[in-house]
């Protein structure tokens, strides 16, 4: 039997709801600043708008949830009065986290739609959604003269997103509390990198924060070197880091990576989209002097591995298709490799034009590519698709139901793999592995079935859907803004559900349940 | 002195960091090599 959720849960989940959604809006001081600094009176205004429809609607709901909580619990038993105040448990964590996402593109889509550079909400939501979840899909209209402002926006949402919507809540704007684990495991960061999750949150920031510094500095400098005024050097530096290690793959211009034609900044965005693919937890180790761990970890040698074996098929696959740099080392490293480690670590940067993915890539330079950006990065980084914790495990599962049929009958086998610690394989972890995969290969194909529902090929369908589900952001030219709008929702649930790798989402939907068809 | 070390431990991490990256690269520009060479 279902029971249908009181009010309280509501009130409860609706007020850690509207904290989120302050903290959001405190966000948006920076581009209020920014606009503020490059004198852009319009973005300005948009922006101060937004702020003011944010901060009205947190704090209405604040009260309004707080109110109703005080209410029900006097009626409520004596006993669940003692029960203590608005700690969620888990169903709240999970609920709130999966409606801070949504509340995360509606108002972060504001900004974006008054700009006139997005042609419906739904438009612009679609590019805020792509921000927060770090895909990198645009469907912005005439990029190459979208303000600084507007531009920073984009960025700092991936920036934001990357880390997660709730650890930016739980670092700055959050005082310690106890359901502040759930809405951690919520957000699709099963591992805490110290005992306590707001110190957590706080190392995630700090790692973020130093390759800000570092990042924003190189590519800056690279830039600089290769042409670009100071000012306008480490604005894209900076936001090109963001995009980068948060694998999220917006660019400042419309022709993405190629704008540069610089051989340094390729090599740059490389090296932080490959640390952006790391575990923090394993950043963590190897700050604090646990160095042989990158060489042990499971999900290092697996990433490696992958990404080795997908850009084979995927050079093999250029080669043969006879694509324009098929001949040429260097042009398949920078078209070939870049682009697949951009899949791989769900970035979504491109050297090459999307149409020309399409349509002169050969079928198996696709299937290389689908494959890269289905596997993803680590767990507990910035990265989506399935990840390679996962795949080590299913692989180690092979080995040992292997190992099972050859040895003796009698024998013990027992499996172990390294993460972080020596680590027995046991039936529950593989099971959890295995279910997520299912999951992620449900709504690939989920997606790539809507696609040809709307006319599109068969493996264009596939590798756009792909690339929305694991929150890569590369396109072979089917999303635009004249795609239809079906595909386009479709294309920011897959977004919303890879991000939140499904339980949220699940926890979401039996929450809907319960309130319609739950009993008293 | 347990500042220093740990400032130097970070730098350390940074740089085991990079070198992972690069490696990876390393052994695609191989991959690149490779496949252009040999006739499959």
């Amino acid at each position: 039997m279902i029971l249908r959720p009181r009010t309280e849960d509501i009130a409860v989940i609706g007020y850690h709801l509207s904290k989120i959604i302050l903290g959001i809006g405190l966000t948006m001081l920076l581009p209020l600043g920014c606009a503020v600094l490059s004198g852009e009176r319009g973005p300005f205004l948009d922006f101060l708008v937004t702020m003011e429809i944010v901060f009205i609607s947190g704090l209405l709901m604040k009260e309004v949830c707080r109110g109703a909580y005080e209410s029900g619990k006097k009626r409520a038993p004596a006993y669940e009065q003692k029960i203590s105040a608005l700690d969620p448990n888990w169903m709240h964590g999970m609920i709130t986290v999966a409606l801070s996402w949504l509340a995360a593109m509606l108002f972060g889509a504001i900004p974006l739609w008054l700009s006139g550079h997005w042609i419906s909400f739904l438009d612009a939501c679609f590019e805020s959604m792509s921000g927060f979840a770090t895909t990198g899909l645009s469907l912005v209209r005439d990029l190459d003269h979208l303000s600084l402002t507007h531009n920073l926006w984009r960025h700092l949402t991936m920036f934001i997103g990357g880390q997660g919507i709730v650890v930016v809540a739980l670092s700055f704007f959050v005082k310690g509390f106890s359901g502040a684990f759930r809405m951690y495991v919520g957000e699709a960061r099963d591992e805490r990198v110290l005992p306590n999750v707001i110190n957590t949150a706080r190392f995630i920031w700090g790692v973020s924060l130093t390759y800000l510094a570092l990042g924003t500095i190189s590519l800056g400098i690279t830039a600089f070197l290769g042409g670009m005024g100071p000012m306008r050097a480490f604005f894209h530096g900076a936001c090109l880091f963001m995009a980068a290690f948060d694998t999220g793959g917006f660019a400042l211009q419309s022709q993405n990576m190629l704008y540069y034609h610089n051989y340094g900044i390729e090599i740059v965005t490389i090296v932080f989209m490959v640390l952006g693919a790391m575990n923090f937890r394993l950043h963590y180790h190897l700050w604090t002097g646990n160095r042989g761990e990158l060489f042990r970890n499971i999900e290092m040698r697996v990433l490696f591995v992958c990404v080795l074996l997908t850009f084979v098929v995927t050079a093999i696959g250029l080669k043969h298709g006879g694509s324009p740099y098929s001949s040429d080392i260097a042009m398949l490293f920078r078209k070939g490799f870049y682009q697949l480690i951009s899949g791989h670590t769900g970035t979504g940067f491109m050297t090459v034009y999307a149409e020309q993915i399409g349509k002169e890539w050969s079928d198996l330079a696709l299937v290389g590519m689908i494959c890269a950006m289905a596997l993803g990065g680590a767990v507990s980084s910035t990265t989506g698709g399935i990840k390679m914790l996962r795949i080590g495990i299913i692989a180690q599962a092979f080995v040992q139901d292997i190992k099972k049929v050859i040895f003796p009958a009698r024998a013990m086998v027992e499996q172990r793999f390294h993460h972080i610690k020596e680590v027995f394989l046991e039936d529950r972890t593989v099971r959890a592995a295995l279910m997520v995969t299912l999951a992620y290969i449900i709504l690939y194909g989920m997606g790539a079935i809507v696609g040809m529902l709307c006319g599109f090929g068969f493996l264009p369908s596939l590798f756009e859907s792909t690339s929305a589900s694991a929150n890569v952001g590369l396109s072979c030219g089917i999303t635009s803004s004249g795609m239809p709008a079906a595909l386009k929702v479709v294309y920011m649930f897959q977004m919303w559900a890879g991000r939140l790798e499904f339980i949220s989402v699940f926890t979401l939907a039996g929450f809907f349940l319960a309130v319609i068809k739950g009993k008293r | 002195m347990k500042e220093k070390s740990k400032l130097l431990n970070g730098i350390l991490g940074i740089a085991w960091e990079i070198s992972y990256a690069a490696a990876l690269m390393l052994a695609a520009a191989a991959v690149c090599v490779v496949i252009l060479l040999i006739k499959l």
